[in-house]
């Protein structure tokens, strides 16, 4: 049995916009360097952050989420045989990757969007070429603009993309718009899984909930894009359509499943008991959820598992994979298949 | 023992705003008609077509919406305070505190429309509560976006007879930790009055986002993550005796809430206390849907209420959870006697 880690990431740096198109040179990112130290803010592990991006006009952090308990060649991909034996370390077979400031919302330029996009995925295939069996990675689509969205997602296919990147808003707008059904339309022809993970892309939520720590801001959307997909029945448009939400943890999936079954329940309708396994919706869950109680909801082959490697925050736990191995919180068998079978069938390993 | 229905709702219809101020007599909101039988929207139990709707500063806003056909108008709109009374008796309800309906919905970002609209309601509330004082309770409607206005209407409903004061889960676009509000908590402290958020949001951004979802993410989640967001900026630490109340939103997300905060306490070196929502005076009303034996090691069984919903007819409603409460055995009869009873008492200062 291998162990897949469901969520790990890639801490963009200046290198991942040399793979800029020329004609979009003005657009590339620059980094700025604080210079005044009166007024510093902290990263997650509270030390100050010097850098940040400047993306589209807008002052981005740099620095704010990293796990210092990985190198930083590791992190930003510098020193790939470096990650990987870290990942040997870990027990990890394969790493899904997912990129670390694009979780937040970037941009409402479409040129700008196609541009980040673009030169992120490309950055990712090369990456991906290292190391093809050990590290896949989600694709990050230019969704201003549907059309070089499918351009990005049949290039990314095509180079060891194993899932489509979203959050839990986009363009600033709810994921059961009608706008996105051309995305999980081709999602489905490629056999690609929609991969919803924490974050959103609306400048409108993130200034609402702007200095908050990120439950709201990140981790709700995507608990209510579950929501809103389920009750809209937007998965059964596209029967072999599979979804991951990610790095939001699975303790959220009761409270989730009783409000919608009330719902149901008033349009005489009755929720059924498998119902994300009906719909191949796929979570994330952390160490820390209460897997018994979670897991009669989910059901055992729904649940997947993964370190947010690179990261420091609430989903980190660089030995999540190995914890929910030894623990005995689940049982060896449902603990084999949240590490691996069910990770391969969510992203098409 | 007395059984207190913590969440139940005034529809407010033309008589609610005959108390406006002959000063904004033409901020009055109106009522519109739909002549038009093509496109008809539905109310929330599907049976009736919505044709009327208020019209306020400009925008439409439902008016039929969410009516509970288990209640008769004169009794959701308070027409008729016996029949109102009538009912409670019926089901066993010693006490009900009120909340209002279509105000729980982003309205105006004009703070003179909100004043106008805010003191006529207070006023409908106030006389609405001198018809049975001992039995209709009430939470006031502060105009949040003038602060000075707002410690009037505190002022006068304490003395009229309110016992809490009504809040969404986002106000004027902000989020209930920010500063702006500090003197709203500082006052509701002082008169010895809870804040009550209510499933609502009072941001046209976030509003305009899940305009068409279904209410879980536009009214439901804003109050959970005004939760978090409350304990996690130990916003209730600078209010010692200020209660805080998280109405119509169920109790069943409360274990998720509590394993995030848990999780970024423990990232910050602390540790979450076993009993967070006693130590800040926090209640939840929980629904006769929720699972309660899970539920309540969590919460604490002195932190839970419960709410009919009364004159609604939406997931939270259930006219009868008062008594499912206490007969359908989830809880122990000394818990089921505390959500009923004891800890609404102690939320809204009965």
């Amino acid at each position: 049995m291998g162990a897949i880690d469901a969520d790990a990431h890639v801490v963009e740096c200046e290198r991942t916009f040399e793979y800029i198109d020329p004609e979009f040179q003005d657009y590339k990112p620059r980094v700025m360097v604080q210079k005044t130290d009166d007024v510093v803010a902290l990263d997650n592990e509270g030390r100050a952050m010097r850098e940040y991006w400047v993306i589209d006009g807008r002052l981005q952090p740099k620095e704010q989420n990293i796990g210092n308990n990985t190198a930083r060649e590791s992190r930003e991909m510098e020193d790939i045989p470096g990650r990987l034996a870290h990942m040997d370390e870990l027990g990890v077979d394969v790493q899904v990757l997912y990129p670390t400031l694009f979780l937040r919302p970037i941009t409402t330029d479409p040129t700008a969007e196609y541009a980040f996009c673009y030169a992120y995925n490309r950055w990712l295939v090369d990456i991906w070429k290292t190391a093809p069996d050990r590290l896949r990675w989600a694709v990050m689509p230019p969704l201003y603009s549907l059309d070089k969205a499918e351009e990005e997602l049949r290039f990314a296919k095509a180079n060891g993309a194993c899932g489509v990147f979203m959050r839990g808003l986009e363009c600033d707008r709810r994921l059961d718009n009608p706008y996105f059904f051309p995305l999980y339309e081709l999602a489905e022809e490629l056999d690609m899984a929609i991969c919803l993970h924490a974050g959103n892309n609306s400048f409108e939520l993130n200034d609402v909930y702007n200095g908050e720590g990120g439950f709201a801001r990140g981790k709700l959307p995507v608990v209510s894009a579950f929501h809103t997909l389920l009750l809209k029945e937007i998965p059964k448009r596209y029967p072999k359509l599979r979804w991951g939400f990610i790095e939001t943890s699975a303790q959220w999936v009761p409270y989730v499943l009783n409000d919608i079954s009330l719902r149901l329940l008033r349009r005489g309708r009755r929720m059924s008991d498998t119902v994300l396994a009906d719909n191949n919706f796929y979570v994330a869950c952390q160490v820390t959820d209460d897997l018994e109680h979670v897991l009669p909801y989910a059901g055992d082959r729904q649940l997947v598992v993964g370190t947010d490697y690179g990261h420091a925050d609430t989903s980190s736990e660089i030995e999540a994979l190995r914890l929910l191995k030894d623990e005995g919180k689940v049982s060896a068998a449902v603990a084999d298949r949240i590490l691996d079978a069910n990770a391969r069938e969510l992203y098409g390993l | 023992m007395g059984a207190i229905d913590a969440d139940a709702h005034v529809v407010e219809c033309e008589r609610t705003f005959e108390y406006i101020d002959p000063e904004y007599h033409d901020l009055k909101p109106r009522v519109m008609v739909q002549r038009s039988d093509d496109v008809v929207e539905m109310d929330n139990e599907g049976v009736a077509a919505q044709k009327e709707y208020w019209v306020i500063d400009g925008r439409l806003q439902p008016k039929e919406g969410n009516i509970g056909h288990n209640t008769t108008k004169e009794s959701r709109e308070m027409a008729n305070v016996d029949i109102r009374l009538e009912h409670m008796d019926e089901l066993e309800i010693d006490v009900q505190v009120l909340y209002p309906t279509v105000f729980l919905r982003a309205w105006t970002q004009d703070p003179t429309v909100e004043y106008a609209i805010s003191k006529s309601y207070n006023r409908w509330l106030a006389d609405i509560w001198k018809a049975a004082p001992d039995r209709l309770k009430w939470v006031v409607m502060p105009p949040l976006q003038s602060m000075g206005r707002t410690m009037e209407e505190l002022d006068f409903a304490k003395e009229n007879g309110a016992v809490g004061i009504f809040l969404r889960g986002l106000e004027c676009e902000r989020r209930l930790d920010n500063p702006y509000f500090f003197p709203l908590y500082e006052r509701a402290e002082e008169l010895d009055m809870p804040i009550c958020f209510h499933s609502g949001n009072n941001s046209f951004r976030v509003r305009n986002i899940y305009a068409t979802e279904g209410g879980f993410a536009r009214s439901k989640l804003p109050v959970v993550s005004a939760f978090h967001s409350l304990l996690m900026n130990d916003i209730p630490a600078k209010y010692p005796d200020l209660r805080w109340g998280f109405i119509e939103v169920s109790a069943q997300w409360i274990p998720y809430a509590l394993n995030d905060l848990g999780l970024r306490f423990k990232r910050k070196g602390r540790r979450m206390s076993d009993t967070i929502l006693a130590d800040n005076n926090f209640y939840v009303a929980c629904q006769a849907t929720d699972e309660l034996d899970y539920i309540l090691p969590y919460a604490g069984e002195n932190q839970l209420v419960v709410g009919t919903d009364y004159g609604h007819a939406d997931t939270s409603s259930e006219i009868e959870a008062l008594r499912m409460v206490k007969n359908d055995g989830k809880v122990s009869a000394a818990v089921a006697d505390k959500i009923l009873e004891a800890n609404a008492r102690a939320l809204y200062g009965l």
